[in-house]
């Protein structure tokens, strides 16, 4: 999740989130309380990490009732959003994913690799008016950009981490329904490549080995279902009758519900950190998240993720291969 | 120019606050403080300068020592001789940290004033320790730590800059309470699994 990028740095000012914040109400106030939120087009990780828990404190300190809310999100996100959204609205029955990645990475492009949505850009119009139609002209706006605009000094190490978590609610995670078939007991697995995790030799090996260790253990459930929507690319452990793929083909539109509905089920998620791993913890599950290379990674999201994980009382252990084999030792 | 300004470049209020600059350090109330009175020292080139002790052994290795690296590369004293050094003591530095510590400052002050380091001559330790100076140390060296928060906390901003330390030097360090270690052993190796300490907590 970078945050180096020029449109992340800006100074900070006093009383600055008070004023966001005041005018995102403002705005919904003025809209009788109606409001669309999103659309949230980037990473699941910042999604569950930051802008949900946000959502929940905002909507809870200032009475914004759910009934009102619409959100657009990708992927199957809906059941993350329960008690935030009076109605849920997916990218994906209104986008194909070919379209999106392509905007997407058309986007990323054009903004010399700024992932984040800092700004309502053309792209999150177009996503609105397809998802929800015009009508989210007349309702205030959520938008991301609120997120960005209040924490990306926090993720500059230039305002307190209190300044994200004083804004935060945790709020227990519903368990998603799913019509997978699974194993009694099984750990969900899925490995994809990033910077902090990337695609040599040795990670594919390591991927190969972990794997396999895991399966003489228990079933392993991979949660590659084969959709690509960004720069992301599974990595793809050893066949196996214990290894088992039963989200392999399915639909963009429901993908991130049904590995959600397989991790809230498991009883150890592993897999790259990032994404999934921030994920696992919201529903209990014990996790080990790879990062071979950490210094990819901004360390204010490790420390968010630990503190969060601790919050739903959930081992979260943030590993390279040398820390794995503590684990498998110790 | 402004006339205070002025007057704190003119080079004979400069020699003046130099030989006091030990006593404006210890009356620091921000960094631009300790700044300016390291700097006023850095300016003797006669006269170098020593860094005292800092009696806790997890805030020395976290915080003081990476203080100290950070203050003689980036200001250059001048070299150990004859002269009786200015002795910079740690407690008005610490009492600045502990802005961190306590969640009230942003971590940014503190990290441009800080150089973490591998311990190359360390032999590397790791493991799974309790959360410590021995863990830092263990990151330090480059070995794989899992760092044990007893029962009893820890100061959660002193974890999270280790994670950073550890993030920032490409090493691993994962935290953990010991209860939560030992749910994530069961869960990777199965309800058997028990705790065994590279170092006893």
């Amino acid at each position: 999740m970078p945050t180096d990028h020029p449109e992340f740095v800006h100074p900070s000012i006093p009383g600055g989130a008070e004023q966001l914040i005041g005018e995102a109400l403002d705005s919904i106030h003025a809209a009788d309380g109606h409001v669309v939120v999103g659309p949230w087009l980037g990473e699941v990780g910042f999604e569950v990490l930051y802008w949900i828990p946000f959502l929940h404190w905002l909507f809870e300190t200032h009475g914004i009732s759910a009934a009102d809310v619409t959100v657009v999100s990708r992927g199957g996100a809906s059941p993350w959003y329960e008690g935030l959204a009076g109605k849920y609205v997916d990218v994906f029955d209104h986008v194909t994913p070919e379209d999106f990645r392509s905007a997407t990475l058309e986007l990323w492009a054009q903004t010399g690799g700024l992932q984040k949505q800092v700004a309502v850009r053309s792209w999150d119009e177009q996503v609105l008016d397809a998802t929800v139609g015009e009508s989210w002209r007349d309702v205030a706006l959520l938008h991301p950009q609120l997120l960005y605009r209040l924490f990306r000094n926090v993720w500059q190490a230039a305002l307190p981490i209190r300044d994200f978590l004083d804004r935060a609610a945790h709020r227990p995670w519903a368990v998603p329904e799913t019509t997978a078939g699974l194993p009694g007991e099984f750990t969900a697995v899925r490995f994809y490549f990033r910077d902090s995790f990337p695609d040599t030799a040795e990670n594919r090996k390591l991927v190969h080995d972990v794997v396999e260790r895991l399966a003489e253990r228990r079933p392993v459930v991979l949660l590659n279902t084969g959709v690509v929507v960004d720069e992301h690319l599974d990595a793809e452990p050893p066949e196996s009758d214990r290894v088992l793929r039963p989200l392999a083909g399915i639909g963009a539109a429901r993908n991130l519900a049904a590995q959600s509905a397989v991790v809230a089920r498991a009883t150890l998620f592993v897999g790259t950190y990032g994404g999934l791993a921030h994920l696992a913890p919201f529903y209990g599950v014990p996790t080990i998240g790879f990062a071979s290379d950490p210094r990819e990674i901004n360390p204010v999201h490790l420390t968010v993720a630990r503190r969060t994980a601790v919050v739903y009382d959930t081992p979260l252990a943030v590993v390279d291969s040398g820390a794995y084999e503590l684990l498998e030792a110790a | 120019m402004n006339p205070l300004r002025a007057l704190k470049q003119h080079p004979r209020f400069r020699a003046l606050a130099r030989r006091h600059a030990h006593l404006l350090i210890g009356r620091a109330r921000t960094w631009a403080n300790v700044d300016s009175a390291l700097r006023l020292l850095a300016e003797d080139r006669d006269r170098p300068v020593a860094f005292g002790r800092c009696a806790d052994p997890l805030l020395d290795l976290l915080y003081w020592q990476p203080f100290v690296r950070w203050a003689q590369s980036h200001f250059g004293f001048a070299p150990a001789g004859t002269a009786e050094p200015a002795t910079i003591p740690p407690e008005p530095v610490l009492a600045l940290v502990d802005e961190y510590r306590h969640g009230d400052a942003p971590p940014r002050p503190l990290l441009k004033r800080t150089r973490y380091a591998r311990a190359e001559s360390e032999e590397a330790a790791g493991g799974v320790v309790p959360w410590s100076e021995e863990a830092l140390r263990g990151v330090l060296s480059g070995a794989p730590t899992i760092a044990v928060v007893p029962a009893t906390g820890a100061v959660e901003t002193d974890l999270d800059l280790a994670l950073r330390v550890a993030a920032e030097l490409g090493e691993s360090l994962t935290v953990l309470s010991e209860e939560h270690l030992t749910r994530l052993l069961q869960a990777l190796r199965g309800p058997e699994a028990e705790l065994e300490w590279a170092s006893g907590p």
